[in-house]
Parts: C-alpha cells; sequence; structure tokens
C-alpha cells in the first residue's frame, strides 16, 4: 500500500522517535493498569514536567539536572494521583482528574503569555534513533523483569484480579498501587525528556492526548483493561507499538489525517469492547 | 457497585461514541457551527502562459490548523486550483495540536518519498528540521515563528525557503483605531496563546501598544487560548456586564457573533473588530455590531506557492535572508459596502491571484522576477486593485 516507503530505513527510525514516548509511558503504564487503575493526568504531569525541562536549560543548568528534574516533576505527579486516590479513598479516575485539571493550570499559567523554546539545534543529540532505541530496549528489559519476576507486578496482578483477596493474603493495597504510579511517573519523566527534544518547545497544549493514546496502546495490545493475572507488560508494550506503527503507516500511505483519528477511535471502541470483562461487570476497577 | 450492562447496552454505546469520533473526524471538530462551512469554490484556472501538460508533477504538501473553516477551505480550494493549472498534485495536511503532532505528521507524510515541496502555515524549527531531513523545499506562509531564538536558527536549515506573512501589526493597529473612532473605551482581548504563531502575537502586541499610547482607552481583559474565543465572550460579558464596550478578537469566527447574541450584547452596545472575516461578517457589519475586519490571506498562501514553484522549477530563491518574511498588507473592510466588494472580487470563482498572475511571480515563466517584485505587489496590493484587475 505505501509501496515500501513504510519499510525504508528511514522510516523505521521514525517509528523509533516516533514511538519512544507512548512505549515508554506504556512500560510504566503496565504497573498501573495491571491493578485496574488508570491515570488521566499523564498529559498534564508530563506537559509541567517538559515546562521545567525548558526553563531550567534556559536558565542554564546542566543537562543532567534538567533531566533528573523533569523525571522527578512526573515521579511527583504520579506520586500526586496515587495519594488522593490511596488517602481520600476517590476512584482513581477522580483522582487522576483532579491532578490533570491542577497541573494543566501550572502549564497554563507560565505557557499562555509565552511559548518556551530551546536552541533545537544544540540538543539535537538527544534527538538521535540510535540513544533512543538503546534506552527503549534497557527500559523494556527493566521493565519486563520487574513486572514478570518481582512482587511489584506480581501483587499490583493481585491487586487486579480479586483485591480482597489479595489484601487478605497480606498484599498491601496503598504500598503497591503507590509504588505501580510512582514507577509509571518515572517512565512518563524519561518519555517527557525526550519529547521536550524532539520538538524544542513548550506551549499550553504540549502533552495533550498522552492518556488518551495509552489508553488506546493498553487496549489494542490486549492488555485487560481491569487488570489481573493476564496482564502481561508485553501487550501494553505490543499495543504501544501497533499504534505507532498504524498511525505513520496510514500517513504513509497518504490517509487524510481526520480518517486517521477516526480509524483509531473505531478500532479503540472494537478493542474495548472485545476486551471488556463481562463476567465482572467493569470495565475499570 | 456498578449496575451490570448488557453487551447490547455497551455495543449501543460505543456505536454511539464511534459515530461521534467519526463525524469528528469527517468535520474537523464537533464545535464547527453551520455557519462555519460556507461554500468555497474557484473555477478551473488555465495557464495560458506554458502548456501545463508539458510542466512536470509536482507533488505538494500544505499543512494547516483545519480546513472546515472557511479560511481554511480558502487555503485548499487556491491552492488546488494552482496545483491543478500548473500540473501539480495537492496534498493537504492537517496540522496538530502541539508540536511533537506536527513533527510526526509531517514525518510520516515525507517518508512517503513523493512529495516535492511543503507549504506550511507557520513554522517552527523542528518541523522545518523534518523538511531539511528529507531534503524537501519548505515555505512558511501567513505565520513565522515568534521568539527570535528560533527565527535565528531558521537560515541553518538549507531547505527553508523563507516565509510570506501578512502585516498583523498593522491589522492590530486598524482594528484598535476602528474601536477608539466607535467610541471604545473599555475593551477586551480575545487572543491566542502567544508565543503559538507570531501573526497573532504581532495582532495582540499591536493592541496593547494601542492601549498604551491613548490614556483614554482601557484593557479591562487580556485572554489568551487556543480558539477559545466563544468562551472568553462569555467571560468578558459576565465579568464586565455595563462597562465592556469593546472586543478585538485576533481571530475572527462565527462562534464569537453566537456568544455575542447568546451573552446579549450584540446589541450595538458592544462592538467588535476581528482579523479574519466568517460567514457572519456581513450581517454584524451591516447592524454595526463589527466596525472592523479584515482578510484575503489566502491570496498570500497563493504567493508561497510561486516562491516554491520558482525553487522547483529552476532552484531559484525568492528569499535570501530567511529569517525576515515578506510582509503583504490585509484587504481591510470597515463597512459593509467594503464587504460586499470584497465578496465581489475575493470570495467569488476567481481566486486573488489567478495561473497566469502566479506566473508573473516565478522567474521560470517571467523574466526579471526578484523579491522586490513580491514587495512591489505588496505595496499596491488593495481590494481597489483586485476590482481594476477583474
Amino acid at each position: 500500500m505505501t509501496n515500501g516507503a513504510f519499510l525504508k530505513v528511514d522510516n523505521l527510525g521514525n517509528l523509533i522517535n516516533q514511538g519512544f514516548v507512548l512505549c515508554m509511558i506504556a512500560i510504566g503504564a503496565a504497573f498501573v493498569y495491571a491493578h485496574g487503575g488508570m491515570d488521566f493526568s499523564i498529559g498534564a504531569v508530563s506537559g509541567v514536567a517538559q515546562l521545567v525541562c525548558g526553563l531550567l536549560i534556559l536558565q542554564g543548568t546542566p543537562l543532567w539536572l534538567c533531566i533528573l528534574a523533569t523525571v522527578a516533576v512526573c515521579a511527583v505527579g504520579g506520586c500526586c494521583t496515587a495519594g488522593i486516590t490511596l488517602i481520600f479513598g476517590v476512584p482513581v479516575f477522580i483522582g487522576s482528574m483532579c491532578v490533570r485539571t491542577s497541573f494543566q493550570g501550572i502549564l497554563k499559567t507560565f505557557c499562555q503569555t509565552s511559548e518556551i523554546a530551546i536552541d533545537y539545534q544544540k540538543y539535537s543529540f538527544l534527538n538521535t534513533v540510535g540513544l533512543k532505541a538503546a534506552i527503549l530496549v534497557i527500559s523494556i528489559a527493566v521493565g519486563y523483569y520487574l513486572f514478570n519476576y518481582t512482587v511489584v507486578g506480581k501483587y499490583n496482578k493481585a491487586l487486579g484480579g480479586n483485591p480482597r483477596t489479595a489484601e487478605q493474603a497480606g498484599v498491601s493495597r496503598r504500598k503497591w498501587v503507590f509504588i505501580a504510579f510512582l514507577l509509571m511517573g518515572i517512565c512518563v519523566g524519561i518519555a517527557s525528556v525526550f519529547a521536550f527534544f524532539r520538538s524544542g518547545k513548550v506551549n499550553s497544549y504540549t502533552g495533550s492526548g498522552y492518556e488518551f493514546n495509552i489508553m488506546m496502546a493498553i487496549a489494542l495490545g490486549g492488555f485487560p483493561m481491569a487488570g489481573g493475572e493476564k496482564s502481561k507488560i508485553s501487550s501494553a508494550i505490543i499495543g504501544a507499538l501497533t499504534v505507532t506503527c498504524l498511525e505513520n503507516g496510514l500517513g504513509v500511505w497518504g490517509l487524510d489525517t481526520t480518517l486517521i483519528s477516526c480509524v483509531k477511535g473505531a478500532l479503540f471502541v472494537v478493542i474495548v469492547a472485545i476486551s471488556y470483562d463481562r463476567s465482572a461487570g467493569k470495565l475499570v476497577n | 457497585m456498578m449496575k451490570k450492562i448488557s453487551r447490547r447496552e455497551f455495543l449501543r454505546g460505543s456505536a454511539a461514541g464511534a459515530a461521534l469520533v467519526a463525524m469528528s473526524g469527517l468535520t474537523g471538530g464537533l464545535t464547527a457551527s453551520a455557519d462555519e462551512s460556507s461554500e468555497v469554490y474557484f473555477a478551473p484556472g488555465e495557464l495560458t502562459v506554458a502548456d501545463a501538460s508539458e510542466l512536470p508533477t509536482y507533488k505538494i504538501v500544505f499543512s494547516y490548523a483545519s480546513f472546515s473553516d472557511k479560511l481554511g477551505m480558502q487555503f485548499q480550494e487556491s491552492i488546488q486550483y494552482l496545483c491543478d493549472a500548473y500540473n501539480c498534485e495537492a496534498s493537504f495536511l492537517l496540522s496538530g495540536s502541539t508540536t511533537d503532532e506536527n513533527v510526526t505528521k509531517l514525518e510520516s507524510t515525507l517518508a512517503a518519498g513523493d512529495i516535492s515541496g511543503v507549504i506550511y502555515v507557520g513554522a517552527t524549527p523542528s518541523v522545518v528540521a523534518v523538511a531539511e531531513k528529507y531534503q524537501v523545499p519548505y515555505v512558511a506562509v501567513c505565520g513565522f515563528p515568534s521568539l527570535d531564538e528560533e527565527i535565528q536558527a531558521l537560515p541553518n536549515y538549507e531547505y527553508f525557503l523563507g516565509g510570506i506573512v501578512d502585516d498583523d501589526v498593522w491589522a492590530g493597529n486598524q482594528a484598535m483605531q476602528a474601536l477608539y473612532d466607535a467610541g471604545c473605551r473599555n475593551v477586551c482581548l480575545s487572543g491566542m496563546t502567544q508565543g503559538l504563531v507570531k501573526s497573532h502575537d504581532d495582532r495582540a502586541t499591536a493592541y496593547a501598544e494601542f492601549i498604551t499610547s491613548h490614556d483614554d482607552m482601557t484593557s479591562l481583559a487580556e485572554s489568551y487560548t487556543l480558539a477559545e474565543n466563544a468562551t472568553d465572550v462569555s467571560t468578558f460579558a459576565a465579568s464586565f456586564a455595563g462597562i465592556l464596550d469593546g472586543i478585538f478578537f485576533t481571530a475572527g469566527r462565527d462562534s464569537e457573533y453566537l456568544s455575542m447574541e447568546a451573552e446579549g450584547i450584540a446589541d450595538g452596545s458592544v462592538k467588535m473588530a476581528a482579523v479574519d472575516i466568517s460567514s457572519q461578517t456581513g450581517t454584524y457589519l451591516q447592524n454595526g455590531v463589527q466596525v472592523w475586519t479584515c482578510g484575503g490571506q489566502y491570496g498570500t498562501a497563493q504567493l508561497g506557492f510561486a516562491i516554491l514553484y520558482s525553487y522547483l522549477a529552476d532552484g531559484t530563491r525568492i528569499i535570501e535572508d530567511v529569517t525576515t518574511p515578506i510582509t503583504r498588507p490585509y484587504l481591510e473592510i470597515t463597512s459593509y459596502e467594503d464587504y460586499e466588494a470584497y465578496c465581489k472580487y475575493v470570495e467569488s470563482d476567481i481566486p486573488v491571484y489567478t495561473a497566469d498572475e502566479i506566473a508573473a511571480f516565478i522567474p521560470a515563466f517571467t523574466e526579471g522576477v526578484t523579491i522586490e517584485t513580491y514587495e512591489e505587489e505588496a505595496e499596491i496590493f488593495s481590494l481597489e486593485l483586485l476590482a481594476e484587475r477583474r
């Protein structure tokens, strides 16, 4: 359909560039979705993190410190969502929306009157395919190990499968849900660093849409939306890669960009309908 | 405990959701009102200075935020008109809401490998870098980077051919003068997120400078959002009821008129001035609510086509200093009579520039074309000139 353009070397590089953010977030999101949670604040938190990165760079802060700060902001964002959900006992949907609104407000306050832009070419070395591929491979390996071979993944899956039984078996819901959100925050932070250097600027709409793209990736990969023992981190990553390939492929093919959105939306509905946990009578915990 | 729903109920809801998404995708957004979808049509143009069938077929991508509003349709139809006349293939790319999205969409489009050139409303180094990577020439039209750091980075890209924009500082100043002359002294600004695109920034800057230079005029509020002008009207009306007497919109949209009507301030108590013409402009000029507007930007996009084609045809670079765009005037409308003339000469089935008129800006067809040719045209461009030509 694309006359071979999709599989060309430079387009494969594009796939890594375009899919890096979604894949990185998917690694962390697997832990949250494994216990049946979700997070609508990813985009707003990432936006603020990128804002912090940009402001620090413009101040002349060493690059390593800027990166650390970006990841820290996202980790804090994840902790806020977890904290609101666990401490106040509100549904995670509500908690994440609160964090989303707050962080969006911060982003708009700083960016409403001016974008933040850096010297794009100076930091282009952070936008290379090789570097991103290496970081992605390492992150996938670490995430896979944590999810499948440590209690982090196992306990979150247990909480997703049957939270009451898991808690009665001694699994602390507060502790492991908090750790899941913290891990996701770190992954969002790493993704935010590279997202910022890919665009070179921050405005009040930076990060918008991340949460919905990750939901689609999770669903498309066959990851059960309600979590549980059938959760696989590979599903989340495959879903992220699938969404990236779908968007890229349709774009290379020349499909109208509005129709690409239609295709994504229709696919999302179909996948959710198929993966809906009918026996439990719920979409998410 | 959530009520268990049947699969039929869920799928019914999902089908409704999918339909909503599909409609949103097809119409370019649920907020587009019926009034914004006025027909734009240009009769097929003919190139007489050359045999179009013998011209090479270039595939040109034009990118803008929306092709469902009036300006977007004018952009689309005028570029399609020129591509048809010049034996080129036009492709239209919706730009995204974030820079990352813009980079991704352009990357995927250029990866197909068959694109000859890009005409983009706006320019930012990361997006221009994509065109550079694929060695595809890029022209910025009706939009230029706002931050100096970004502008100074543009010469680093060999395939960036420069930009051609409309005089937004002039537009902002004229709009404010019209409001002032109409007796408005307590005004609000409804603009676009600052730093996003230079055109809106310049209009907002002109607003601020006018307020500063007129002691008897007060700025009650300034709002900078991405296309939330209708909400701004509601906020202004509620916050400054009885005080507000004028609003300057950096982008004119039908939703603003509708919002003014809904808030009960379309009775003449509040005047408005806006850049861009929409389908309700005539009505509001007639009833005196709107005191000023301007438009005709798609002609600028057509000249962007000429700049790009000049390079594709024989490598001619019209603009040497790519940090300074060519600046052209808007077509000013201050009365219903002006609006009628605008509709007759700009929104008829003959575009602002015919195929042959564009050839006069391309060195491959017309000897001696330089940047001065464009600048001289900019100095004389007006509704009166268009009337003479037609």
